[in-house]
């Protein structure tokens, strides 16, 4: 016999996530509407025209992971007071590092939108041969973490099977993508950002009440002090804690690659009406409106779950399923609605990011370089359409084939693993010095070191610290100690005459 | 951390949380005026 209030409930999901997708896609149309047809100036980069507001409100929404809601509750639960603090400082900071970057390259660069198209000027076709890799690899990583939280939320919240809420939204966010380009991504991004933080707003301040802070300080000094505590840790109460600060650590390097290598973030830049507002935008949404989120997180979530005495095998399966756990335990059945949803926009916002990075990339760089250098807008476009559809579906394939396997070592492989590149890229926006001989050595030396540190120390977190540490200095250390036996210098005003071909 | 400064601590943190929504709602209406004007403008 079917079970009707089963039935009701999936219905209720699946209803909620068509109904969204089916405005997010009326949006994207309007959007569409708006742009020349088939002028990349206008798909990829929404004639150069978007204010600092929406910038903000994108780069916002693309930077809240269904991983940021789960993650910063997992640190708040492990290093207590500094785990949060570290975690929004971690994930903040590489913006401010990734800002003066691109703006170097709007000035070096003015006509380039792709940053493998620098890489391709600045050292050759073999290293941004790595570097497309390196970039499909991030987009196609960020894209299966949000697949995959959207598919277990819904799963546990609406019992919707994991398989067919993957491929739903997989099919959501591409279809308004490449429907609306990347006006399509800014118009939806501000529906995004109401529905994300009015869910937010309402979730703290109903859980807050529920479990007020006063609770939640008495549950975390009797962790900090009993020994027979599950949570047991002397340091949850200190803002300045070791291990809290090698967590941040560890979260910079991680989030610095994600960041520099996710070419989405390079398009909503170039497509900011100027520096100003792309400098305002970044600043306002990635650091100023973006912290105080994950701090929340972690409060709420992490050091609740501490107070409640809630600990992996102790009421939770996992650290992960911390949120979801309290929200059922501790909010009503609307809230768990509300969270759903939240989770839903967080997820299809931040694939779709993705997707503008993937599109760009085979639209404006890809295409030209390997396969046809003079075709015109439409083809290109198309070709960029064709290959976001076929990433979109392996993503979702992966995601379903990923169902029950924890993620925990895959964060940790791709921290050590994205974290490689990123000093080159750094070195070769600012230094003349660094060739492609140097820089591909460089690229493999960090990747060598940290992987063999990883493996070699048991493949623990401390390990992973050390490994994410040199993957990202080594390749650094390399260029300074090839610096003697260069002696080709590269000429950045080269690059002031460069044109999509 | 002693219990009135973990109150104060969270309580800056949902301020902060609630100006950051504010701030960015600001700059989109900013956008969306200036825009306007700019559109206005053209049509003249």
């Amino acid at each position: 016999m079917i079970n009707s209030s089963l039935l009701s409930m999936q219905a209720t999901g699946v209803a909620a996530a068509a109904g969204l997708g089916l405005l997010f896609f009326l949006i994207a149309r309007r959007a569409a509407g708006i742009n020349k047809k088939n002028d990349i100036s206008e798909y990829i980069l929404a004639g150069r025209n978007i204010r600092f507001g929406m910038i903000a409100s994108s780069v916002l929404v693309a930077w809240t992971w269904t991983t940021t809601i789960m993650g910063a509750a997992e640190a708040g639960m492990w290093y207590g007071v500094s785990g949060g603090i570290s975690y929004s400082l971690g994930a903040s900071i590489p913006f401010l590092i990734f800002l003066p970057i691109v703006a170097r390259l709007k000035t070096l660069m003015p006509n380039g939108i792709a940053y493998t198209e620098f890489i391709g000027m600045r050292f050759g076709g073999r290293v941004r041969d790595v570097y497309y890799v390196f970039s499909v690899l991030v987009l196609v990583y960020v894209f299966i973490e949000q697949l995959i939280g959207i598919g277990l939320v819904f799963d546990i919240i609406f019992k919707i099977p994991f398989k067919f809420i993957v491929i739903g939204s997989a099919v959501i966010v591409v279809s308004y993508i490449i429907r609306g380009g990347i006006r399509g991504l800014f118009y939806n991004n501000v529906l995004h950002f109401a529905i994300i933080f009015v869910s937010l707003g309402v979730i703290f301040t109903v859980l807050s009440r529920n479990l007020d802070a006063g609770f939640i300080y008495k549950g975390l000094q009797e962790a900090a002090t009993n020994s027979a505590d599950p949570n047991y840790n002397p340091s949850l109460l200190t803002v300045n804690s070791l291990a809290g600060f090698k967590y941040g650590i560890i979260a910079l390097v991680v989030a610095l690659g994600q960041v520099l290598l996710d070419q989405g973030y390079y398009s909503v830049a170039m497509a900011s009406a100027s520096k100003r507002d792309m400098t305002w935008g970044f600043i306002l949404g990635a650091v100023i409106a973006w912290m105080p989120v994950s701090m929340l997180c972690a409060n709420i979530f992490g050091h609740a779950a501490i107070a409640l005495g809630l600990s992996p095998g102790e009421g939770i399966g996992t650290t992960t399923d911390i949120a979801a756990t309290i929200l059922t335990s501790y909010g009503d059945p609307a809230l768990a609605l509300i969270f759903a949803v939240m989770i839903f926009s967080v997820g299809v916002s931040t694939g779709g990011n993705c997707l503008i990075g993937i599109l760009t990339i085979f639209t404006v760089d890809f295409y030209s370089d390997k396969l046809r250098p003079n075709a015109g807008d439409r083809e290109k476009i198309k070709f960029g359409q064709i290959i976001t559809v076929c990433i979109a579906v392996l993503c979702a394939s992966i995601a379903i084939a990923l169902d029950g396997i924890s993620l925990l070592k895959i964060d940790m492989f791709s921290g050590i693993f994205f974290a490689a590149p990123c000093g080159i890229l750094i070195v070769g926006v600012y230094s003349r010095f660094a060739n492609e001989k140097v820089a591909l050595l460089s690229i493999f030396l960090g990747l060598l070191t940290g992987i063999a540190t990883w493996i070699y120390f048991d493949l623990s977190s401390e390990s992973w610290f050390f490994g994410c540490l040199l993957s990202f200095i080594v390749p650094i250390l390399t260029v300074a100690a090839a610096y003697p036996f260069t002696k080709q210098r590269f000429n950045f005003a080269r690059l002031k005459f460069y044109k999509i071909s | 951390m002693e219990p009135i400064s973990y109150n104060l601590f969270y309580n800056i943190i949902f301020t902060w949380f609630m100006a950051g929504f504010a701030a960015v709602s600001i700059a989109l209406f900013y956008g969306l005026i200036k825009d306007g004007k700019r559109k206005d403008r053209h049509d003249q």
